[in-house]
């Protein structure tokens, strides 16, 4: 790996100077000050990285320099937002009135959201929407609007610009809905583009395209960029310089190459531990969890590396699915007439063994999930085999089918929404053992009690309520729930992916050392191929609700066989600035859909052995030929 | 004050177009129901008719205390059998459209109300006509194929009227649309809820109308009715709500008219149905009801008690010696009767607040003298059934029935007859209380067989005492009838059928 | 979008082939025998049978539906009971006063409900909010009964401004319209306010204002264009029942309308006018519902295109 490029060198004076920035919120508990005391600066066409984890502070802080945060209950209480204009006039936007600031936004400071689905109105077109801000600022005509409109579609590399700009924003992917959030910022050729985790909620592939996307335009503008986020891979990959939050406060500033290579501060240094890195296990063939890190006050940290998590036992499978296939029809018009089909998942199967991590991975619409949900019969299967411990659950009696069903658990991404607000947590967790009748009367106490143990809580917490506990706790709620009814088999969908990286960790810990303790299988379904790399010992790779690629972790991580496989790795943001490679090509391109006419399903054929237990498909799925 | 004449003086002239603001020279009358149609032959509703008399005129009419007055007829005599009438007409009255009225315009109008072809509602009144001989211009004499007493009466009913005979050929079946007569008002227009007339210039009573002309405003509200009055938009409201009497008498410049009526109230006992069947009990209950609390509580005091099975100012009313409030007395009959603690019945009625507070109100008497009656308001469709889904008097399943009755010919034949007569059980006519007696039957046929006063009068006297001795009633009372006016209108007036005439109308 | 019109047109055929079905047998699942009720009291037995001729209620049921469906595809509703005027001449005659009304009452309605529901909600949790809130919830509160006979009170009797009610100059619309569309206003402040705050909390007008859109544009177009995504389902829905004519309304102001003529029919049993208006109030209010489908695919893309 070559060295990183020479960070654009400081001119005189900077884009923007924030001095001593205080922003409170008025709550029913009091004035919450989420922004403290907080100084740094821009200089004209960096990158600036803020980055820290859910309430670090770090959006408030793009909000407020927008002076946006009024609009959500914020109040900018001191400080200064020094800004230096086109005209070279410095600003203290802080105290700049309604109509300067109209001036300002969008003109000389754009914003990108996270949520490109809901960040553009639904009613207006593409073309009038970034017209707008031509308008509003350049004072352009219609007609010349929209001209400028088209070139900022074809400047962020849209296939097809011209047809888009009269298209209405519920006809486009989310990335693409981000690349014309970018192209309508961006209309106004900013000094500063500030991007509010503008990739977080994108597929890993997506994401890649539009970090290269931002990069390359801030080069052709000669732009600066503010980069709101929490994921230290995408820092490492976009940022010149790098500012660290946690509750509110600055906790480190510093050249993008030296925070990751010398973290000062301890906390810098937890969350780059707790950073899942692919390629971090290349070369072992077993899980291993993430390394354990104390935080002291004063900083200092001590390390614990794991033990490789060999758990697997036996050779005959807990699990086995066999040609599994869910398809969803898509009816239109008054009589319901099927116009089409979802291939969610097309000739599945795969196996997992008593202890063992299976993960299912791969992009939104791959199938991961309704496979899942078919396993747990949420979902209804159109065809195939479920076999636990060798009995077909799909041709069992219902009575038969819900005694095993207990058997195979289930965790979802979103913890709060899977819990019910106006129940005790004990109380849950209790509703398992006393519908399968696993336990009576005290017995339920105790056995609630030692579950909340379990996941690392503490057994007075089963006379709370969800809304008392933070996200983390929430999910080992979850998990301790579904162990209640002794699980062998416990399906994690997407169980990490809501959770702030610290937190995610300790989840996975969590998940790997109860599955050392009690032997359990699991299906880790998960888009995040680092922290897959961490848990699993067998991946299989999804596309298309087919299968592509499955195989021994350490197998597949290191050689990846199928193309679709090797595009996913290579999406992946690397935490280490050392090894970016901002000369990479631009990906482009949609991931296909899985709808297809009603009688036209797609080729499935038998997988070809690369490797031991390593199979590959070699047919045309897809894009992929 | 001043906000007013500038408003109607100024930008917002439109406003003189109000009719609040009109020329006071037209009358408006505020009512609360629609007319049903132009045709007083053809419908059945009193507003309809009395607004028509405006435009038609019938031979004879009735003055304000609902006595025989001749109209278009000078004078009539009869035949001893009441088969024959000749009458006289007035000479030298001309229709609104020029043609004269004579003899035989008379002979047009009749037969054609008579003949069945014309399938016209109110053929009944006189569907005992045979014919009408022209005897000269101005002479007419009626033959009738049955003997008909009430002759006189019912050709001053408001539906028996004389039309222009050029317009009934020149319109039609159209007439309904187009009225022509000879009235002191020629008609002008009706649209949805206003019937409009306006002053006939030619009218034959000279110096009449005072007026330029009426409107008939269709006003359901009583509250709107009132402010219109207030307002002065109308100058004269029909069926004044009692509860608003109290507030309007304050008002200066505002005429409260209480009158009384031909509405008769009673509650029928079905004498064919135990205990019933003993006249001594019906007599009970007539003894165990207050009829001035009747009228207190149920009419607001707008009401006097029955004297007679029919109200006292229907022709031939004889008063009975009253059955004053006495529960001992009732108490007794009832023992005599085999009752001595009473007995349960049940009492039907619509379900209108006035009815069911009626019943209520009966409930509460009857219940001091052990008699424990159950109260049940029908929707008028269920009642109905009750009443007329009857074939054979055996089946009826009426207990008692609160009801009330109109006699809209105003003679005591249409205020008795269809109620009490022997061959008027359900569903012929509307004989609920199943009441029969021989000698009673003989009086209503005999007094139809003739058209001597005297003769007639001695027939329903003899009825009258015989119905109130048998009790197949408990007699309620009789309504009055409230309007309200403006002080400065005179000459309108309220007939006690709820008609009421205004063709006197004057400003002062 | 046209494809989808006549989808829809063709989609209405059963439903008022059902309300046909309904309507006919309204007739005769009545107690009693319709024709004994609609001659009345005094009624001679061969009366009653002349009015159950003209009723349509001889021969077998189907018949007499084929009969009733037949006259009423010709617009043929029969001769009504009460006037023996046919029935759609009737109801001509009262059906523009009461579309007048309703379309004044909806125009000022929709006009102060919008305003005072997007000031409530740009200025949430202040007096203009609480000001605008009390006046939408006495709005749907008072009794139009009531406040009808209060306005004609003050501004017929007290002031003399404004005639009591009838119908002719714009005069006699005003208190008539106001007392209507009271109502109206209030639900469609409290609406617009419910879906406006909504709205306002989209990422979009996040979006609109970093992009320097001006306030008045932000509330303006890119809230209330959102927001009226909902308020218009619910405009149409109260444009439907205001045109089957209030009936309270139309009777304090003795109006001429729609609602007063079904009234009238009902208390006088005039079975072929109550037909027609329940057929035509159920017509109506299904095409108010197309129309407002059609216009909700306009202001929301999302559903133009599907």
């Amino acid at each position: 790996m070559t060295a990183a490029p020479v960070p654009v060198a400081a001119p005189q004076s900077p884009l923007v100077r924030v001095d001593g920035l205080n922003v409170e919120f008025a709550t029913e508990g009091g004035v919450f000050r989420a922004v403290q005391d907080l100084s740094f600066h821009i200089d004209p066409g960096e990158t600036l990285a803020v980055v820290g984890e859910s309430g670090s502070g770090k959006s408030v802080t793009s909000l407020a320099l927008m002076r946006l945060i009024e609009f959500g209950g914020g109040r900018i209480a001191g400080g200064k937002l020094e800004f230096r204009g086109r005209d070279g006039v410095v600003r203290d936007l802080a105290s700049a009135d309604a109509q300067t600031m109209n001036r300002v936004r969008g003109n000389e400071i754009a914003m990108i959201f996270q949520e490109p689905m809901t960040s553009l109105n639904p009613v207006f077109t593409i073309g009038d929407q970034i017209a707008e801000a031509v308008r509003l600022h350049q004072g352009a005509s219609r007609a010349e609007a929209r001209a400028e409109a088209l070139a900022m579609l074809e400047k962020v590399r849209i296939p097809g610009a011209k047809g888009l700009l009269d298209r209405h924003p519920h006809q486009l992917s989310g990335g693409m809905r981000q690349r014309v959030m970018i192209a309508m910022a961006l209309a106004c050729r900013p000094k500063l583009l500030v991007a509010d985790e503008p990739t977080t909620a994108l597929d890993v592939t997506i994401q890649a395209q539009i970090l290269r996307l931002i990069r390359i335009l801030q080069d052709e503008m000669g732009m600066a960029v503010l980069f709101i986020t929490h994921d230290m891979g995408v820092v490492a990959e976009v940022a010149d310089r790098v500012l660290v939050m946690n509750k509110g406060r600055k906790v480190e500033e510093g050249v993008a190459e030296e925070i990751f290579a010398r973290p000062q501060h301890a906390y810098t240094r937890a969350l780059l531990a707790a950073v899942p890195r692919l390629g971090a296990l290349a070369g072992e063939p077993l899980p291993r969890r993430f390394p354990l890190v104390e935080i002291k006050e004063g900083g200092g940290g001590a390390f614990t590396e794991a033990p490789p998590q060999d758990t697997v036992t036996g050779s005959a499978p807990v699990l086995e699915v066999k040609n599994l296939v869910t398809r969803f029809d898509v009816r239109r018009g008054i009589f319901g007439r099927l116009s089409g089909r979802v291939h969610a998942v097309e000739q599945v199967s795969f196996s997992v063994k008593a202890g063992e991590t299976l993960a299912l991975v791969g992009e939104s619409g791959c199938g991961k999930s309704t496979t899942g949900r078919t396993i747990m019969q949420l979902q209804a299967a159109d065809s195939g085999q479920i076999l636990f411990h060798g009995r077909d659950l799909l041709a069992m009696g219902a009575q038969e089918r819900r005694s095993m069903r207990q058997k195979i658990q289930y965790v979802f991404q979103d913890p709060f929404a899977s819990l019910d607000p106006r129940l005790t947590v004990g109380f849950s967790i209790a509703e398992p053992l006393t519908t399968h009748n696993l336990a009576t009367g005290k017995a339920v106490e105790e056995r609630v009690a030692e579950l909340l143990r379990d996941v690392g809580l503490s057994p007075d917490h089963a006379r709370r309520y969800p809304h008392e506990f933070s996200g983390g706790q929430r999910q080992r709620i979850c998990i301790a729930r579904a162990l209640a009814s002794e699980p062998e088999v416990l399906i994690a969908d997407e169980a990490v992916a809501a959770l702030d990286v610290s937190i995610q960790a300790q989840i996975v810990n969590l998940l790997m050392e109860l599955q050392e303790k009690r032997r359990l299988s699991y299906i880790f379904i998960s888009h995040d191929m680092a922290v897959v790399e961490r848990v699993s010992h067998r991946v299989a790779v999804m596309y298309l609700g087919q299968i592509v690629e499955i195989g021994p972790r350490q197998a597949v991580f290191d050689h990846p066989a199928h193309p679709y496989t090797r595009r996913l790795m290579a999406a992946v943001p690397i935490a280490d600035p050392a090894r970016r490679d901002r000369e990479r090509p631009l990906l482009e391109g949609e991931i296909p859909s899985a709808i297809r006419a009603p009688n036209d399903p797609p080729e499935v054929r038998a997988l070809v052995e690369v490797g031991e237990g390593h199979f590959v498909a070699r047919y045309s799925i897809g894009d992929f030929r | 004050m001043r906000l007013k004449a500038l408003l109607a003086a100024g930008a917002l002239s439109a406003l003189a177009l109000a009719p609040g603001l009109a020329a006071a020279k037209t009358l408006v009358v505020g009512v609360p129901d629609n007319l049903t149609g132009l045709d007083p032959t053809n419908v059945n509703d009193t507003l309809s008719q009395t607004a028509m008399r405006t435009v038609y005129q019938g031979l004879f009419g009735f003055d304000q205390d609902m006595k025989i007055v001749p109209v278009l007829a000078e004078s009539f005599e009869a035949n001893d059998t009441a088969t024959e009438f000749t009458i006289r007409l007035r000479k030298g009255v001309k229709f609104h459209d020029g043609t004269d009225f004579n003899a035989n315009a008379v002979k047009i109008s009749l037969e054609r109300l008579a003949n069945p072809d014309n399938k016209l509602s109110r053929r009944s009144l006189i569907s005992m006509l045979d014919r009408v001989d022209v005897i000269d211009d101005s002479t007419v004499k009626i033959v009738l194929k049955t003997p008909f007493g009430a002759l006189i009466n019912t050709l001053a009913h408001p539906a028996i009227v004389i039309m222009s005979p050029a317009a009934l050929e020149k319109y039609g079946k159209d007439i309904a649309r187009n009225p022509v007569g000879t009235g002191a008002f020629k008609f002008k227009r009706w649209a949805a809820d206003t019937f409009e007339v306006e002053k006939n210039e030619h009218y034959w009573k000279a110096g009449w109308p005072k007026v330029d002309g009426v409107t008939l405003r269709s006003v359901p509200e009583n509250g709107s009715r009132f402010a219109m009055l207030q307002a002065g938009e109308v100058q004269y409201v029909t069926l004044f709500p009692p509860e608003l009497v109290p507030v309007a008498e304050k008002l200066p410049n505002l005429l409260v008219v209480k009158r009384p009526s031909i509405v008769g109230w009673y509650a029928a006992m079905n004498t064919m149905k135990k205990p019933f069947t003993d006249p001594r009990v019906r007599q009970a209950l007539n003894y165990a009801v207050d009829k001035a609390a009747y009228c207190k509580v149920v009419e607001s005091g707008f009401c006097t008690p029955l004297q007679s099975p029919m109200p006292d100012l229907l022709g031939f009313f004889e008063p009975q010696k009253p059955y004053t409030f006495d529960v001992a007395k009732a108490k007794a009959l009832l023992a005599e009767a085999g009752y001595p603690n009473g007995f349960e019945t049940e009492i039907f009625a619509l379900n209108n607040t006035n009815q069911i507070r009626a019943m209520q109100f009966l409930q509460q008497q009857l219940a001091q003298v052990g008699v424990k009656l159950t109260v049940t308001p029908l929707e008028s469709g269920v009642a109905a059934q009750r009443i007329w889904g009857v074939q054979k008097p055996e089946d009826a399943t009426v207990q008692m029935q609160l009801t009330g009755w109109s006699s809209s010919t105003g003679d005591a034949d249409w205020g008795l007859r269809p109620l009490l007569w022997g061959k008027g059980f359900p569903p012929a006519l509307f004989n609920v209380a199943y009441y029969k007696n021989d000698k009673v039957d003989a009086d209503f046929e005999g007094a139809l067989e003739t058209a001597d006063p005297a003769k007639r009068g001695a027939f329903y006297a003899d009825a009258q005492k015989r119905i109130w001795e048998d009790a197949p009633w408990i007699f309620l009372g009789a309504s009055q009838l409230l309007t309200a006016q403006s002080k400065n209108l005179s000459g309108v007036y309220m007939l006690p059928d709820r008609g009421f005439v205004l063709e006197g109308a004057e400003f002062k | 979008m046209l494809e989808y019109l006549v989808k829809r047109l063709l989609g209405i055929i059963p439903v008022i082939f059902a309300i046909s079905v309904v309507v006919f047998a309204f007739v005769h699942l009545l107690p009693g025998d319709p024709a004994r009720l609609v001659a009345g009291m005094d009624a001679s037995l061969e009366d009653v049978a002349a009015v159950r001729k003209s009723l349509g209620l001889e021969g077998p049921l189907w018949q007499q539906y084929l009969h009733f469906a037949c006259n009423a595809l010709t617009g043929d509703f029969g001769i009504s009971l009460k006037t023996r005027r046919p029935v759609i001449t009737e109801i001509g005659e009262r059906l523009m006063p009461t579309v007048w009304l309703t379309v004044f009452a909806m125009i000022w309605a929709t006009i102060f409900g919008l305003l005072i529901g997007v000031l409530s909600a740009v200025k949430r949790g202040r007096w203009q909010d609480y000001g605008g809130m009390i006046v939408a919830v006495s709005g749907i509160s008072f009794p139009s009964f009531w406040l009808g006979l209060l306005l004609i009170d003050l501004f017929s009797v007290r002031l003399g401004w404004l005639p009591t009610g009838g119908y002719g100059t714009w005069a006699h619309f005003v208190m008539p319209s106001f007392t209507l569309g009271l109502g109206v206003a209030a639900v469609m402040a409290r609406f617009t306010r419910s879906a406006f705050v909504e709205i306002a909390r989209e990422d979009y007008v996040r979006t609109a204002r970093a992009k320097g859109v001006p306030e008045k544009f932000v509330i303006w177009k890119h809230t209330l264009r959102n927001a009226l995504v909902p308020v218009i389902t619910m405009t149409g829905l109260q444009f439907g029942f205001l045109l089957g004519g209030s009936i309270v309304v139309e009777t304090v102001f003795s109006w001429p309308g729609l609602g007063r003529l079904l009234v009238d029919s009902v208390s006088y049993r005039d079975y072929p006018v109550i037909q027609a208006e329940i057929l035509l109030f159920s017509i109506e209010f299904i095409l108010i519902n197309l129309m407002v489908d059609v216009l909700y695919a306009f202001a929301n893309p999302e559903i133009r295109y599907k």
